[in-house]
């Protein structure tokens, strides 16, 4: 079972651009055995960036690889694979198949109409799906990600910008900046929601791309084309069962808030409670007032206070991510005025991990694909070698492969379609009895 | 290459990373292997750091049974970190309190488990 399907993944984490493409490339053939992907999924850390390294390291994925392979992907905040955990260097997932069918769509363009974007693949992949012969179909959805300025004089992770004028300055440039420059939120809840409306059969996994959590860029690639505002999807239709699982591993507390006014298309809190969010926030977190003087204590303590909103009784969160004069800007967006604060241990968010895996724990599995958020890979640190375990333990000799995003996607009719944070997502393909 | 060149190597490409402001080997009695190019500006404060290494190895040693994992410093402006490899080396790096230190840790990690597989196998 599962003989006609050969897949790997291949690692470098070389520094210099061409040689990690050429040594990623070349790992990952090397572990295929000879079989020829028809498609690779390449992620990358920001680390290529500089004069023109992408493309450097696309050329020489390209140069390796026979022609005619797709390669889309881009860059991620770090990986998780058989070889081990990263936060530098590139990784290629290389499928090779005749029990599974593979597509590509993309669209440019994302930050300035979503909705528009999301259309355009849903409806290639939905030329694709229909012509193949196989009853299951999944979309792994690739959004870039949300941007932020980059402002002369203010360090890298500065986090509390108090200056008022500074503050409304940032929040007017957001909204411009998105229309004109295409830099700012991603609005990706758009993008999930309508593959989902689209392909409503389809199971769905995502995350969208980022850098080493600055936030300051993302890039996508494109076989040998670098793009920065870019969706990709990729459809996956074979006879496969697909278990897809979402977890949080967060726990809801007794503090309780509600937001009274929202702006920037529901990611800027301006009042909790009636009251300006960004002090009002801090005397519900027990948080010393000093905290807003210094970046570095909301940057280190934030990640372990998300909001969480219950609506329909589907669990949604946002991450707080700046504070900007008096409000809080968090992301993905409000989706309740009635909130909560809830925590997470680091025992709690592995432990979500074993909850994810428990029913495909003993299934024939072919390969797995993991969307897994920033703020987890942040909080764990070098502890991301036990997630490591788990999924060795897991997947066994099978590949895997967890990508560490900045905002996650989700949809199965069960699930249905959502946008969140602090999750880990799965996407676990395996035979089931009949085959 | 001997020991002292691939543990360099491996160094030099831990510095690499934006922000890794300095690292070293450090071993028990000072001394130890520190690359070129260290990025921190406070030539005093690097001096101290240098010098007070060989301080924190009793400490290492008094919990090495307990699994050590990390030594966080939180200073001001810095933030060191001691990645304990044996009873007799730890790798110890510097980075901007500013930084997101979960990111640079895992890279930490892999480093320091190059250098003990350096320390173990290659004569």
């Amino acid at each position: 079972m599962g003989e006609g399907t050969v897949s790997a993944v291949g690692f470098s984490d070389d520094w210099d651009s061409d040689s990690a493409g050429v040594n990623v490339a070349k790992d990952l053939l090397l572990k295929l055995n000879g079989k020829i992907p028809q498609l690779v999924l390449l992620f990358s850390t920001i680390h290529y960036k500089n004069n023109g390294g992408f493309e450097k390291l696309l050329k020489g994925v390209t140069g390796i690889l026979p022609a005619g392979v797709s390669v889309v992907g881009g860059t991620v905040a770090g990986f998780i694979i058989p070889q081990g955990c990263f936060t530098h260097g590139v990784a290629a997932f290389g499928f090779y198949s005749d029990e599974i069918k593979f597509s590509i769509a993309f669209a440019e363009n994302i930050k300035r109409d979503p909705k528009k974007a999301a259309l355009r693949c849903a409806n290639e992949l939905k030329k694709c799906f229909s012509t193949s012969p196989f009853k299951n179909n999944f979309v792994l959805t690739l959004p870039s990600g949300t941007t932020s300025p980059k402002i002369p004089g203010i360090p890298d992770n500065t986090r509390v910008i108090k200056s008022k004028l500074l503050s409304n300055l940032m929040i007017i440039g957001l909204q411009i900046s998105l229309i004109l420059l295409q830099k700012g939120p991603g609005r990706e809840e758009i993008i999930i929601e309508t593959l989902a409306e689209e392909l409503p059969e389809a199971k769905m996994i995502g995350g969208s791309f980022i850098d080493d959590n600055k936030g300051y860029f993302n890039f996508q690639f494109i076989n040998n084309k670098v793009y920065t505002n870019v969706l990709i999807t990729v459809g996956i239709s074979t006879d496969c069962e697909v278990s897809v699982n979402s977890s949080f591993g967060l726990v809801e507390t007794s503090k309780k808030l509600k937001i009274n006014k929202t702006s920037v298309f529901g990611l800027f809190i301006e009042k909790i409670n009636g009251v300006p969010a960004s002090n009002e926030m801090l005397s519900i977190l027990d948080w010393p007032a000093y905290f807003l003087e210094d970046s570095a204590k909301i940057l280190r303590k934030t990640f372990y206070a998300p909001i969480g909103y219950l609506v329909d009784g589907k669990r949604y969160i946002s991450m707080m991510a700046f504070i900007f004069g008096t409000g809080v800007v968090v992301s993905p967006k409000v989706r309740s005025q009635d909130a909560c604060m809830m925590t997470a241990s680091g025992h709690q968010i592995i432990d979500a991990v074993d909850q994810n895996l428990m029913d495909t724990k003993d299934k024939n599995v072919v390969f797995g694909l993991i969307t897994s958020c920033i703020v987890r890979l942040e909080t764990l640190g070098s502890s991301g070698y036990v997630v490591h375990s788990k999924l060795m333990d897991h997947f066994k000799e099978k590949p895997f492969m967890q990508i560490d995003v900045v905002g996650e996607d989700v949809y199965t009719k069960e699930i249905g379609a959502k946008r969140i944070a602090n999750s880990f997502n799965t996407a676990i393909f395996y035979w089931g009895d009949k085959k | 290459m001997n020991k002292k060149e691939d543990v360099n190597q491996i160094l030099t490409n831990l510095m690499k990373m934006d922000d890794v402001l300095a690292c070293m080997l450090a071993k028990q009695g000072l001394g130890g292997v520190i690359p070129e190019g260290i990025k921190v500006k406070d030539v005093n404060f690097w001096n101290l750091v240098k010098n007070t290494t060989n301080e924190i190895f009793p400490i290492i040693n008094k919990f090495f049974i307990y699994k050590i994992d990390r030594l966080n410093f939180e200073l001001g402006q810095y933030t060191i970190i001691f990645a304990p490899i044996s009873q007799n080396f730890s790798l110890l790096v510097i980075i901007s309190s500013l930084s997101n230190i979960g990111l640079i840790d895992v890279e930490i990690e892999n480093s320091r488990r190059k250098i003990d597989y350096v320390l173990k196998n290659v004569d």
